[in-house]
């Protein structure tokens, strides 16, 4: 008599699977598998003593359509005689995680930096994280592997909350920071810089061109146009939009 | 004199907008720059090469048979090459190779021909002639023709240039030219049957020659494909040109070379974690490597590490080899944020190889890059590093159907265009494609002679070298050093180290070969410490101290036997020695003079080998050039 379907795409984030799902081992090496236990409710199983030591633990329907899996256990070798919690995500990624796995600890001292058309935030490590999940405004936004990030979509005039988690190797997620607040505020909007540069750099003779140069950079990283004129003689644009020849005739 | 003052403004997404001026003065009319080029100038400079029908003229062919009369008696006959022009410039001479025993009254002729491939039915129109003088039995040579008159040329138009041999004796070889048109830009011989060789003899020779009408084709003994007949043009280019010093770089705000750098030495695409150990050993910028992708962080943290002192030349372009080119902006207010990266990121790595990748990134498409990166950031210049074959004048890889060598030089010369300092990945000691063997030091003086042409000398160009062996056993140290010094006298103005060693085309298989190699690591690290102590003079315009050469190994001569050997030199000031660099630029050796009027009666202090050699009373300076490639440094006291 078949097991019922999992429903998986049901399955809320970090939810544990608990049923009559087949659990196997497989090894790597031969695809051979190898049915270890049979779950019943907690979600848990022990990985036997025999099993080998670069096998990866998969999760099997128990159905009429035997080899149709749910998906592969990522993460670490399995070592033998741990027991492990088996969490199948909304993406319908699963995972064994040690039962004896912690959380990280939270991020701390989440700072923001506005600009004009970005926000950076930056925090210190928590204990055992590996990667950190960014929120704004309690929605998810990207996930990182280093302390900062900066948002580069963010309309001048506008408020966004930020809040960051940390993830842990097993994918276990510690507390969120405090939400900090970003007001982008128009009035921030830094003026370009310029400075024109002729070279040669001090004469050149009327059957020469002199090449003028604009040296423009806006600290905002906002595309800049640039215009140039001259009181005597002729500017000839060139494919460059920052360089122009100048013919002095 | 007239003062003009330039007006500028820039404007953010924003609105916020900041304006500067800045001011030059014309004054009374001088001439423009003049750029001069000829079809043969890479090869009789740098040395020609083995293969022929790709890298240069052999000599390997000419026996004596090419200087014995054509027949009993003697008939004259006119020989000449055909060749066209790409754009707008000035004929001025020639040069030509005196056979040895060529002798009698020698004038040169320039047509115009009534079609554009000349033949039997072809007619030409006389644009031009000039006398050679008198020619004698003597060691023959290249002697230079330099009409009273130049003559315009326009593109469209097929011209002839050649001289009537009263003797009938010339020289000539089967090879030379290619299949294909060759192209020099503005220059390009057209290939008709394998070669550009067009004579005429008989009765019908006139006193000056006759148009010479037939075509030759190869093989024909006598009459060949190529009379060493080397087509020389002026054109005015008003733009400035580049010939040494940092003032260059004062057109960026962000750059201050003469400081920073002394010569510039970089490491292409090293590894974060290997950066520390570069710098260590005299290396300061890092070229390559892109703070946005892959490991981006990994080389921001590096440079942060090192107290950012070594210098950065970012690669933007993510690889993809799109046009969703962006990254400017994050990079932008990363040093916005950090004011040592800020200092640190010097330029812009633009793109690697473009003509080496199929298919290959349009100047169109190189020209949208520049585009994004200058309207986010135009305080730093842009460097571009070119593919192999354009340092050999070749390949067609990647690039459209019906390319051909006009097709390409065209293209090599707009992507020069797209970057303010150029280079090319040209790994001469070791190169898979050349069944013949490798080529050689000669080719890295080549690399800088055509990135100085394809840029008609208007920028810096960097010479890159491999400081890996990249098959085993060559190159060693010795030949980097040597391969070095050619780019650095051939006119070098930065120097890139390529550190990967590789497998095959396709993987690499060590990222720091030279940091692993005592030897390459300790020649390299001399060599840098070397280098920069000439730096101001290796920087510094060429100062044409030397005035004529003679190398005894003229095994080839340049024409019969092998190769001989030519010397390159540059001659530079640092402000306080005067420096003539030399080099024997083909294998072998070789006993050479130079001719240094100014330093006539001098004794000059021969660096780095613990002597010194008198130069004579008429201004000749006589060495050994022992070895392969020897280089020496003089240095006047």
């Amino acid at each position: 008599m078949p097991a019922p379907r999992i429903p998986i795409v049901d399955l809320p984030e970090q939810t544990s699977i608990v049923g009559t799902d087949l659990l196997v081992v497989q090894n790597g090496a031969t695809t051979k598998k190898m049915l270890m236990s049979v779950l019943t409710g907690t979600g848990e199983v022990s990985v036997g003593p025999d099993a080998p030591t670069d096998a990866s633990i998969e999760l099997w329907y128990d159905t009429d359509e035997p080899s149709s899996a749910l998906g592969s256990i990522s993460g670490p070798t399995v070592d033998t005689g741990e027991s492990y919690r088996l969490i199948m995500f909304s993406d319908g990624t699963c995972r064994a995680i040690p039962v004896s796995a912690e959380p990280p600890g939270a991020p701390t001292s989440l700072t923001l930096t506005i600009r004009v058309n970005s926000v950076k935030l930056s925090w210190t490590a928590g204990s055992g994280a590996t990667s950190y999940r960014v929120y704004r405004d309690g929605v998810f936004l990207t996930s990182v592997t280093t302390t900062k990030f900066r948002d580069a979509n963010v309309t001048a005039g506008q408020t966004y909350t930020y809040s960051v988690q940390a993830v842990s190797f097993y994918g276990l997620r510690s507390a969120s920071t405090a939400d900090q607040t970003a007001f982008v505020d128009p009035a921030l909007n830094v003026t370009p810089y310029i400075d024109i540069r002729v070279w040669p750099p001090t004469s050149i003779a009327l059957g020469n061109r002199a090449i003028v140069r604009v040296n423009a950079i806006d600290v905002d990283g906002q595309q800049l146009a640039i215009a140039l004129g001259t009181d005597v003689g002729s500017l000839i644009a060139t494919a460059d939009p920052t360089v122009w020849y100048l013919d002095p005739a | 004199m007239t003062t003009h003052t330039f007006t500028g403004s820039a404007t953010d997404t924003m609105g916020a907008s900041a304006s500067d001026t800045a001011t030059i003065n014309s004054t009374a009319s001088a001439p423009p720059r003049k750029v001069h080029r000829s079809l043969m100038q890479n090869r009789l400079q740098w040395g020609s090469a083995v293969d022929t029908s790709l890298r240069g003229p052999t000599f390997s062919d000419a026996a004596a048979e090419p200087f014995l009369p054509r027949s009993s008696p003697p008939d004259a006959i006119t020989l000449s090459m055909i060749f066209q022009v790409r754009a707008p410039c000035r004929f001025t001479g020639c040069r030509v190779y005196k056979a040895p025993n060529a002798t009698g009254a020698i004038s040169f002729t320039l047509w115009q021909s009534s079609t554009l491939v000349t033949g039997p039915t072809s007619t030409g129109t006389v644009l031009g002639t000039q006398s050679a003088g008198t020619w004698a039995v003597d060691g023959g040579g290249w002697r230079q023709v330099t009409f009273a008159s130049p003559v315009n040329l326009v593109p469209g138009v097929s011209y002839v240039i050649g001289f009537r041999s009263i003797d009938g004796i010339f020289a000539y070889t089967q090879w030379v030219w290619n299949a294909q048109d060759t192209v020099v830009w503005p220059l390009e011989n057209k290939a008709l049957f394998e070669g550009s060789g067009v004579r005429s003899d008989g009765s019908a020779n006139s006193a000056t020659g006759t148009y010479p009408e037939t075509v030759i084709t190869f093989p024909q003994n006598h009459n060949a494909t190529n009379y060493y007949i080397d087509p020389q043009v002026e054109w005015d280019e008003p733009l400035p040109g580049y010939t040494g010093t940092n003032t260059y770089f004062d057109q960026w705000a962000n750059l201050s070379l003469p400081t920073r750098y002394g010569f510039p030495v970089a490491v292409f695409l090293a590894d974060p974690p290997y950066l520390p150990a570069y710098v260590a050993m005299g290396v300061q910028m890092l070229m390559g490597g892109s703070p946005h992708t892959g490991n981006g962080q990994e080389y921001l943290d590096a440079m942060a590490a090192m107290g950012y002192s070594m210098d950065w030349w970012p690669y933007l372009d993510a690889g993809s080899g799109t046009s969703t080119f962006n990254p400017t902006s994050e990079l932008v207010q990363l040093m916005a944020d950090e004011p040592g990266l800020a200092a640190a990121v010097r330029g812009y790595l633009l793109d690697d190889e473009p003509d080496l990748v199929a298919p290959y990134r349009s100047p169109d498409l190189l020209r949208a890059w520049v585009n994004a990166i200058r309207q986010k950031d135009s305080l730093r210049p842009i460097y571009l590093g070119f593919g192999r074959f354009m340092t050999r004048n070749q390949g067609f890889f990647g690039m459209p159907v019906g390319a051909s060598m006009q097709t390409v030089n065209d293209l090599w010369r707009q992507w020069a265009g797209c970057a303010d300092v150029i280079g090319c990945d040209d790994y001469s000691w070791y190169d898979d494609n050349n069944s013949s063997g490798n080529f050689g030091v000669w080719a890295y003086a080549a690399q800088i002679g055509r990135l100085r042409e394809i840029s008609d000398d208007s920028k810096p160009v960097w010479g890159i070298v491999e400081t890996c062996a990249r098959v085993a056993g060559a190159p060693v140290p010795e030949d980097i050093r040597k391969a070095v010094w050619a780019m650095l006298i051939a006119g070098a103005r930065g120097l890139i180290l390529f550190d990967h060693r590789f497998g095959n085309d396709f993987v690499t298989t060590d990222f720091a070969a030279m940091l692993n190699d005592p030897p390459m690591k300790a020649m390299m690290t001399t060599l840098i410490t070397r280098i920069q102590s000439l730096a101001t003079a290796l920087y510094a315009a060429d100062l044409g101290l030397v005035t004529a050469y003679t190398s005894s190994n003229t095994t080839a001569g340049p024409i019969g036997g092998t190769f001989g050997v030519p010397i390159h030199y540059a001659s530079r000031s640092d402000g306080t020695h005067e420096y003539v660099f030399a080099q024997g630029i083909r294998p072998g050796a070789t006993t050479a003079t130079l001719t240094i009027p100014s330093w006539a009666g001098l004794t000059v202090d021969v660096l780095d080998e613990s002597r010194t050699v008198t130069v004579s009373g008429g201004g000749v300076l006589t060495d050994t050039f022992a070895a392969d490639y020897t280089t020496h440094l003089y240095r006047r006291p």
